[in-house]
């Protein structure tokens, strides 16, 4: 599906080279939900903005299926591969309503006819769980889910075929985040979507994913089947990552008011 | 939904001076909308002449009294509010597409285009408006209202570049502009339809309070005589052509004065109350 072939990226701030990325190669199979994990700066996001397009490497090649993928991809290929970002506060222009902004991947790229835009905004509206009333509003009516919601509905309506999560979930509250972690496992089955999950929370990978691919200081750490990293990890950094996952122990558990 | 009824208009209307702005605006462009039906003495805006009732000060029949050849000035001074309000709104109609449409593309486009954009912009913005409105006047054939208006113009586009690019800066790296540029969406769909819908509180607040100076700056270049030519009535080309009369014939100049003081203040109590009721610092 996705093959990234040894890419590499540097970044040039304040006269001193980062290497973000560092010789990276890896596949995505079709239908995956794929998480890449690791902290701040290890390079996830930089990978993930080279398989939108956002940023061009510096060496190596991104495929999907026979394509080669650039930053200057043709509008066939860019719908194909869409995003939900991290912060929803941000992903919705404020200016526009939830219709235009929805609408807009729709008349880029023709999805359907100019009479039957609107009935399409309002189905993506009831993929995500929001009503038809939703359309006509502005973003500052709509909670923090509500936006992260239509911003899951703007990206699927370029019917595309990879959707890239950047810790899509993280700014939200628990059980917002519970509902929206449901909402895009119910949308990757019916749509037969493959996700790239971008993320440094591992319980919710544990859930969700069923590959996982462990990042640090820009190179692969870990890369394998989610149950075999968690239960059998092989590098140090990946075993500190799955201590750093809050657990509750035996001694916590008796102090806890019963 | 009712604009009257909104957190905007609350905002807005909270400081009374900006309703009493806002008064002053419609006042002023009513009155220079029906000039020719409401004025006494319409025919007095060409040529004309009356010697017999030359130089008469304020009385019931002439409010404003009359200038040298017999012309009644509140009628001139009406008349006045159209060259002033068309210059201003002239002026702001070729300088803001210009200096927005460079800002949105020095601001989103970057790198070269923003070099070379935001240079030119800043060899404009280090000569002082009324200083390069001369000199560019000076450049062409002989002065008249529409050698003015461009002018004025020219001087004034720099300003509206600096904002644009500014806040284009400021939210280029919005999650929804990135959401465009990786659905496909061209540059110019995300400059004008992306982009511009989010500077247009500040720009209107500036377009507002820009149409007082504008027409301050185009009297004060009419008082220089390089303005709309006579018989055309203009209020600084009034202004200075009483202030020769000064102390004797005082109302010659002082009400064209009070009139052009009357709407520059209008517009920036109006402007001040939008920069309120948006929140917006231009």
């Amino acid at each position: 599906m996705i093959e990234v072939k040894n890419i590499s990226k540097k970044f040039i701030i304040k006269s001193n080279i980062v290497q973000a990325l560092d010789n990276i190669s890896l596949k995505i199979e079709e239908s995956d939900c794929f998480a890449i994990v690791g902290e701040s700066g290890s390079g996830k996001t930089t990978l993930a903005n080279i398989i939108l397009g956002i940023y061009n490497q510096d060496n190596g090649e991104v495929w999907l299926e026979d394509s080669l993928l650039s930053s200057n991809r043709s509008l066939n290929l860019r719908k194909l591969i869409q995003f939900v970002q991290q912060n929803p506060m941000s992903t919705l222009n404020p200016k526009k309503t939830i219709y235009n902004t929805i609408s807009l991947p729709l008349k880029i790229h023709k999805i359907v006819s100019n009479d039957k835009i609107s009935d399409r905004v309002e189905k993506l509206l009831s993929y995500v769980g929001l009503d038809a009333e939703f359309m006509h509003r502005y973003p500052d009516t709509l909670s923090g889910g509500q936006k992260q919601r239509v911003a899951i509905a703007r990206a699927l309506a370029s019917e595309p075929k990879v959707l890239i999560l950047d810790e899509p979930t993280s700014a939200l509250d628990v059980i917002v985040q519970s509902k929206v972690l449901n909402l895009l496992l119910n949308i990757k089955n019916k749509f037969n979507l493959t996700y790239i999950f971008i993320t440094h929370d591992l319980s919710v990978v544990k859930n969700i994913a069923n590959r996982v691919l462990v990042m640090n200081k820009g190179k692969i750490d870990e890369f394998g089947k989610t149950m075999e990293v968690f239960s059998r990890p092989k590098s140090d950094y990946t075993k500190t990552l799955i201590r750093a996952i809050p657990t509750v122990t035996d001694e916590e558990d008796e102090i806890k008011p019963k | 939904m009712n604009f009257f009824k909104s957190k905007y208009f609350y905002k807005f209307s909270r400081n009374p001076l900006s309703i009493f702005g806002l008064i002053i605006v419609c006042v002023v462009v009513l009155l220079a909308i029906f000039a020719p039906y409401i004025t006494p003495f319409p025919e007095h805006v060409g040529p004309f002449t009356d010697f017999a009732n030359k130089s008469k000060p304020p009385s019931s029949t002439y409010i404003f009294g009359t200038d040298k050849i017999g012309r009644d000035i509140f009628t001139r001074c009406i008349f006045g509010y159209r060259i002033s309000l068309i210059l201003g709104i002239v002026v702001l109609a070729i300088a803001v597409p210009i200096g927005v449409t460079m800002g949105l593309c020095a601001g989103y486009i970057g790198r070269k285009t923003e070099l070379v954009l935001m240079r030119i912009t800043d060899v404009f913005l280090a000569i002082p408006a009324l200083v390069l409105a001369l000199s560019i006047i000076g450049l062409l054939d002989r002065p008249n209202l529409l050698y003015t208006m461009i002018a004025v113009s020219m001087a004034w586009w720099p300003w509206y570049t600096r904002l644009i690019y500014n806040i284009t800066r400021s939210i280029k790296t919005e999650g929804y502009i990135v959401a465009a540029e990786i659905m496909g969406a061209s540059k110019i769909h995300i400059m004008f339809r992306e982009i511009l819908p989010n500077c247009l509180p500040s720009l209107l607040t500036k377009i507002t309070l820009d149409l007082g100076f504008v027409i301050l700056v185009g009297s004060s270049l009419s008082f220089l005589g390089l303005g709309a030519q006579p018989p055309t009535p203009d209020l600084g080309t009034m202004v200075a052509k009483g202030a020769s009369m000064l102390p004797d014939t005082w109302w010659f100049s002082l009400f064209p004065g009070f009139a052009i003081l009357i709407v520059v203040l209008g517009f920036n109590l109006v402007g001040d109350g939008l920069k309120d009721m948006f929140d917006v610092d231009v």
